[in-house]
């Protein structure tokens, strides 16, 4: 096809582009659509489990007689009942169980769950569980436990430093004695919540040799391969299975609950349900919540504005465990190096063991917390040059063609762009501020942020531990001498066996498996979820586009791990750009086939048909056509037909870290700026935010019903994280866990959010797409803080900025005072 | 302690013993079977996720006494689609992409079936008042507010439209 052509097509798209309700909508305006929660099954049981009160002890003893001889209880389990309990969670590190066994390391840390006819009777069945603890010294903050004395949360480790990393480019000292001005600042955000309205919700069951899970999760190919390793039954004996999903935000990117629940319907057996349900305060004490850290910044500039010098480093309180502490500090470091143009540059993350609950991923993955920091220091840096902070980004930022000192090559960004929308947008009213604000207790200011963002992530995941458990051959050999992945060598030592050579999982894959009727009706099957934001919609969209079939007709059905449509799962703004590039692969050989049907039927070569509204029709001669419905009849009812099942796997173009941790970890990225106006009350400290300008480098926006939504629900979550979320803990146990005194913003404090898409086609995308999923929360924090300085000149280096810190800083500073 | 109670849901009687501390929300989930009434708090009116209707009122149906309910109409969001189609607020929440998980919908529209009916007229202040006890964790409100806008031009008719 020529270019002139292809830009016709383009701009003669379909469906793609059109405001489309969401597919799903009818099941949920009606309450039919059915969601794990709601899942009730005959012969069910119901599970529940028993909690550590303390946040630091060693396990001396569990009895669990009294709790089995409950009439109504069917099964109870320990760690020690699950086969690889040990080696199931962990993506760097293996350090957490399933059920804790020996040792519990944070208050709400599981270690018994029970099985029983109803809840009630499950309740009661772990209220008799006899644990003896032996309390231990615990550790309550990062600072602490990095300390030499500090008690250690996990015995192998040498310090509670779980990992510790830095990525350099060229010579940042060198970068600063160049500089004229050099800033430089800590900043400490809180854990926060990520709250779904749907808890996380499981129902497990086992047939003898058939384990079937329904969940709330996002990655379910991702917890076939964990179940298979943590029960020794094969993937394909393994269905996960994932009905309508009250939310996600980066949560269920593996929970241990699911494991929990389908362990119990392993040791049930006999195909009887268990069913397992988060009350909310256990999905705030048991399951993770988003990481505290400190980050502190150093940013070193010429008088003219030119960075010469970036160093940060991140201290993640990664909680009881590692989790996703270590990949997200990694991410930090990426992100760090890709948003300014600067050569030299230092990152470095330590990841910290305490005994707070477990922190885990979130919408954003670091880069929340990390744009809080550096964009602070931007206007911080702007100030002390007296250059004005929009001028100071945009001489500074990334643009198209550049390849960052990590290594992320930006073939499509247009930051550019979006800074100069979201200047031009507020330029009259910064000007008119200026006069307003003299006299009043309500000042009001100004602030801006900028940043990108990856669409899917290449991280490198140890594909030993992905399918073992286990880095090292000796350690799985010491736990099952008779795995087959071992063997020893003639010369007594352990080794991998041969062929099983990959250690590093280098891929960032999802997959489409798409069947036409033949009555013309498309199934296609994703391995990605819709957690709600429209994803199935996006992709029947893509499918429509591409092969004519009406919306209407097209069934998306996204993860159940039975369909054989791998995706690696929905998490790091990948679904509309890898899942929809995988449809769009299948949609195009299908397409193949019909029209290759349809030239006979037409009496016309291929190359002259179009498809679109459920016919293929010639080009030139549209009235000249045949329905698909006719035309999927021939595929199955005819010699020649062959049916139309067509499958296809994309995995993009990105590139794996490399032993430094440089490479383009994406092979699209996405850009955006954000800039909101506050008003600052400077006798009670409360601040409200008016407007939110969000501009985003989206590529192609495939549905704008559903990429607002993105923008307008993370500006929401954004406002959240800046203003009132918080987790508070004291001594491990958390304060508030309910909605009463952890405050997410009700719709009265939601200001007017603008949404701007910069729409530049991208090339590498399905149908020009990128995605939207995460970065409209990132910027908000650091805005916020920067429009309070415009108001009121404090610098808040603490999130969330609530009244009381506010008005100290105000009390501090005496600033107000000189308004 | 059982009582015996008689109540109407979605236009339909019903018979029931219940327990002196059992809910409505636990009748309708467990024993009706009205899965559309949901629950993200625990049970304690903090989300709004299990409003239905008690006599044209929202109310959280976790607080709510099964009992209170004898002889009382109840609305749940399965009963409020008109002769077959969808009621203009559901019609609105889809058009305008009000919805994303969905767990917070029909709360939200239920809540606003009670707003509207009884004042057609509502303000965005109104609507914020009326919605302040539902809480939405994907949608950021905005589109909720212009889905409920949207709809309100069809309650300000004087025909009533009470499902």
């Amino acid at each position: 096809m020529s270019v002139l052509e292809s830009i016709y097509e383009r701009d003669r798209l379909e469906v793609v582009g059109h405001r489309v309700p969401r597919l799903d909508g009818i099941e949920k305006v009606t309450g039919t659509a059915q969601y794990t929660t709601d899942i009730e099954l005959p012969k069910m049981l119901y599970g529940q489990t028993l909690k550590s009160p303390y946040p630091h002890a060693v396990i001396k003893s569990i009895d669990i007689s009294q709790a089995q001889s409950l009439p109504g209880v069917i099964c109870v389990i320990t760690g020690g009942d699950i086969p690889n309990n040990n080696r199931v969670m962990g993506i760097t590190v293996s350090d957490q169980s399933i059920l804790s066994a020996d040792r519990v390391r944070f208050v709400g840390d599981e270690i018994a769950a029970v099985a029983a006819i109803d809840e009630k009777t499950a309740e009661k069945a772990v209220s008799l569980i006899r644990v003896e603890y032996q309390p231990l010294p615990a550790v309550f903050s990062a600072d602490r436990a990095m300390t030499k004395d500090a008690f250690l949360v996990h015995d192998f480790a040498k310090s509670n430093v779980g990992s510790s990393k830095q990525v350099v480019a060229q010579d940042v000292e060198e970068g600063f004695s160049e500089a004229d001005v050099i800033v430089e600042d800590t900043f400490l955000t809180s854990p926060i919540e990520h709250a779904p309205m749907e808890t996380e919700a499981v129902v497990s069951s086992y047939d003898g040799s058939n384990l079937k899970v329904w969940s709330t999760t996002q990655v379910p190919y991702w917890d076939r391969v964990v179940l298979s390793r943590m029960l020794g039954i094969p993937q394909h004996r393994v269905r996960v299975i994932t009905p309508h999903v009250g939310g996600g935000f980066g949560g269920r990117d593996l929970f241990t609950l699911l494991y929990i629940c389908a362990a119990l319907a392993w040791r049930v057996g006999g195909s009887r349900p268990v069913k397992m349900v988060r009350t909310r305060e256990e999905e705030f004490t048991c399951s993770t919540n988003r990481h505290s850290m400190q980050i502190r910044i150093k940013l070193g500039a010429k008088k003219e504005g030119l960075l010469t010098a970036m160093q940060g480093k991140a201290i993640i309180d990664a909680g009881a465990f590692v989790g996703w502490a270590e990949a997200l500090g990694q991410a930090q470091g990426h992100l760090f190096a890709s948003r300014y143009k600067c050569e030299n540059i230092k990152w470095e993350h330590y990841t910290v063991y305490t005994n707070n609950t477990p922190g885990g991923p979130m919408r954003g993955f670091g880069n929340g917390e990390l744009s809080f920091a550096l964009e602070s220091m931007m206007d911080q840096l702007a100030r002390e040059l007296l250059i004005d902070p929009i001028k100071l980004r945009r001489m500074n930022i990334v643009k198209q063609g550049y390849v960052t000192p990590i290594g992320w090559n930006l073939k499509g960004c247009h930051l550019d762009e979006c800074v100069d929308r979201v200047a031009e947008y507020f330029r009259a009213k910064r000007i008119e501020l200026q006069q307003t604000n003299a006299n009043s207790r309500f000042k009001r200011g100004i602030g801006f942020a900028c940043g990108s963002h990856w669409c899917g992530w290449r991280p490198g995941y140890n594909a030993r531990i992905w399918r073992t458990g286990y880095a090292k051959p000796e350690e799985l050999y010491a736990a099952n001498p008779s795995s087959p992945y071992v063997f020893v060598g003639e010369n007594g030592k352990v080794q991998w066996r041969a062929g099983f050579d990959s250690e590093l999982y280098d891929a960032d894959p999802s997959s489409c498996i798409l069947n036409i009727s033949d009555d013309g009706t498309a199934t296609v099957h994703i391995g990605e979820v819709d957690m709600g934001q429209g994803l199935y919609t996006t992709i029947a969209m893509i499918v429509s586009e591409e092969t004519g079939i009406k919306l209407e007709d097209i069934n998306v059905v996204g993860g159940d791990t039975n369909s054989g449509a791998f995706g690696i799962g929905t998490f790091a703004s990948r679904s509309t750009y890898i899942a929809g590039n995988a449809a769009l692969k299948a949609a195009k050989k299908a397409k193949e086939i019909l029209f290759d049907l349809a030239s006979d039927m037409l009496n016309a070569p291929t190359d002259q048909l179009k498809a679109a509204d459920g016919k293929i029709f010639l080009r030139s001669y549209p009235e000249r056509s045949v329905f698909i419905a006719d035309v999927a009849l021939r595929a199955y009812a005819t010699r020649r037909g062959g049916g139309i099942m067509v499958s296809s796997f994309h995995d993009p173009d990105s590139v794996l870290p490399d032993s430094n941790g440089k490479g383009s970890i994406a092979e699209a990225y996405l850009f955006f700026a954000q800039g909101v106006e506050v008003e600052v009350d400077i006798e009670t400290g409360i601040v409200r935010v008016l407007e939110v300008v969000s501009c985003h480098d989206v590529g192609k926006v495939i549905n704008p019903i559903e990429a607002e939504g993105q923008v307008q629900g993370s500006v929401h979550q954004g406002i959240g994280h800046a203003l009132t979320e918080e987790v508070i803990r004291q001594k491990g146990r958390i304060q508030n866990p309910n909605f009463l005194n952890y405050v997410i913003p009700p719709s009265v404090q939601m200001p007017k959010v603008k949404i701007m898409f910069v729409e530049k086609s991208e090339t590498s995308g399905p149908l020009g797409a990128k995605g939207i999923g995460e970065p409209a929360m990132v910027g908000i924090a650091p805005a916020i803080a920067n429009a309070i300085y415009d108001a009121v000149g404090i610098r808040m280096k603490t999130l969330p900025m609530g009244p009381e810190k506010v008005l100290a800083e105000l009390q501090n500073t005496g600033s107000h005072e000189k308004l | 302690m059982t009582s015996n109670i008689n109540l109407k849901i979605n236009g339909a009687r019903y018979a029931f013993s219940v327990r002196d501390d059992e809910t409505l929300l636990e009748l309708l989930r467990t024993r009706v079977g009205l899965t559309g009434v949901k629950k993200a708090c625990d049970a304690i009116g903090e989300c709004g996720a299990c409003t239905v209707l008690v006599g044209g009122r929202a109310i959280y149906s976790c607080l709510y006494p099964a009992l209170r309910a004898d002889g009382a109409e109840i609305v749940t969001i399965e009963g409020l689609a008109v002769d077959g189609g969808l009621n203009p607020i559901q019609e609105s929440f889809l058009k305008l992409g009000a919805i994303q998980c969905g767990f917070c919908t029909p709360g939200m529209i239920l809540s606003t079936q009670a707003l509207l009916e009884e004042n057609p007229e509502a303000s965005v202040q109104d609507i914020h008042d009326a919605l302040s006890g539902n809480l939405c964790r994907c949608t950021g409100y905005e589109k909720i507010i212009e889905a409920i806008m949207m709809a309100k031009q069809t309650y300000a008719k004087p025909v009533s439209r009470r499902g």
